[in-house]
Parts: structure tokens; sequence; C-alpha cells
């Protein structure tokens, strides 16, 4: 699934990671933990493809591609899905109809048609239900006066959504990797 | 460690918790990245990496979550020193 190589890289010529390897399979759950300024952020900055870092050296391969000329978005696309990716508040439109734009920009850059209406909406009635989600959230406008729950809920929705491969959790929920070893 | 962390969310995280649980499969895969070995709910890893100063100086089983907790990062810093 993925496959992280020697992976070197740098903010502002400052050597952040300083080579990485780490592989991911399928079914899989890898926690990755560390004091301040190990690298964390950095790591899961370049995993999405944020252009304020810099590979320096080796590569990160989702399903054989080496995903170094890919734009996040494009990454999103292959299935690589990042939490608090899209936090912004946009009044007006609902959590449904960005649920719908998501959705058929991620067919349109397969190469596939829109999304059928009935279709899109068994989905979504079908994972709201999964995830508890009731129907008044659905109709909300995306994050505008959400609780730090609410932003949550939207993004496992978001997840819940795409169906992406990996899913990647990461801050700003300081510590809240979730463990419990009975 | 940060006092400002101490005012986590517990709804938030129970929901991603929860959620995330419910939509692991075999065909998906999931990086939890943390600051804390704070361990509070219910996503149990299957492994587990240490970074420290740009590299995985450690990995291990969901094991190894649990004695960062005891131990903290101290021992795991001093090892890569040596």
């Amino acid at each position: 699934m993925l496959k992280i190589n020697d992976l070197h890289a740098s903010v502002n010529d400052k050597e952040i990671l300083k080579g990485i390897n780490l592989e991911v399979n399928a079914g899989e759950v890898h926690a990755i933990m560390g004091p301040n300024g190990s690298g964390k952020s950095t790591l899961a900055a370049v995993i999405a493809g944020k252009e304020e870092f810099e590979v320096t050296q080796g590569n990160v391969v989702l399903n054989g591609e080496d995903l170094e000329d890919c734009a996040p978005e494009e990454r999103a696309h292959k299935g690589v899905f990042m939490s608090f990716q899209y936090p912004i508040e946009i009044p007006g439109v609902s959590v449904t109809n960005f649920m719908k734009t998501a959705i058929n920009e991620s067919r349109k850059a397969r190469g596939e048609e829109d999304m059928p209406a009935k279709e899109m909406l068994k989905l979504i009635r079908d994972k709201a239900e999964m995830l508890e989600i009731d129907r008044k959230f659905l109709s909300r406008s995306l994050n505008e006066g959400f609780s730090g729950g609410e932003k949550k809920r939207n993004e496992i929705f978001q997840m819940a959504m795409l169906e992406p491969k990996l899913a990647i959790w990461t801050k700003p929920i300081p510590g809240w990797i979730l463990m419990r070893f009975a | 460690m940060d006092e400002t962390d101490s005012g986590l969310d517990i709804d938030a995280l129970r929901i991603v918790a929860n959620g995330v649980n419910k939509l692991k499969n075999k065909d998906n895969a999931v990086i939890l990245i943390t600051h804390y070995q704070r361990l509070l709910e219910y996503i149990v890893p299957d492994f587990v990496h240490v970074l420290h100063n740009g590299k995985i100086v450690k990995s291990g089983g969901k094991e190894l979550a649990h004695e960062l907790e005891e131990k903290g990062y101290d021992w795991i810093k001093q090892e890569t020193v040596i």
C-alpha cells in the first residue's frame, strides 16, 4: 500500500526528516509517536504532498506509484485521506453538497462520470446511518459554527464517503491517540 | 508536557475513534500521528513507530505505546545516542 524509502525532507533548507523508512500494508493500523519536534507533522505533510516541504532524497510510493510529482488533490484522488485537510468554513455550502462535489471531483479525475443523484443520496444516507449522523447535520453549512466534535464528525463522514485507501489522522487534536489495552 | 493540551475534547476523540474503527477494513490502512502516548480510547494499532530527530528509531507492536506511556521518551533518546 504505502512504502516510504529513505525519505529526507527539508523546510527552508533545514533538514527535518533524515531518512524515514516505513511500510504500511492494507488492513494495518500504524501509530507514529514521538516527542515534540521529532518530525511527525512534517512526515504527515510530506505524505499529503504539502508544497512547503522539499523532498531532498528518497520517496513515497503508493501502490507502486511514486507520488513525487503529485499535488495534494491528486493524492486525494488516488486514495490518500488526511484529517484536517478541509477545515475551511463555507457558508451556504452544506455538508451534503460538499461531499457530492468531492466525490464527483474524484470520479472525474479517474475518468468516470458523475455519480447518479439517486445513488449519491443512498450512499449519503447509508453512511450517515452507519456513523449515526443525523440529517440536520448534513444540511448545515460546512464547518460553520461547528464544535470540535462536529468538525471531527464531518471528517469521519468524509472518510466514509470517499473510502480512501490510506487515511492519516493527525493533529490538531493533541494527544488524541486512542488506544486502550484491555 | 504542554499544559495547553490538557483540555482535550473527549467528545471529538470518541467520534474519531468510533468512526475509524467502523471504517477500517482489510483493504484500507490507517496511520495515526500523535503527540502523546496518552491512551484514551479505542483504536488499537498493529504497529507503533517512534520518531526522533527525523528518523524512526524504534518500531514495535501496541505494547511499545504502553511502554512509552510508562517511561516517556527519554530512554529512547538515550538509546539512540548510544
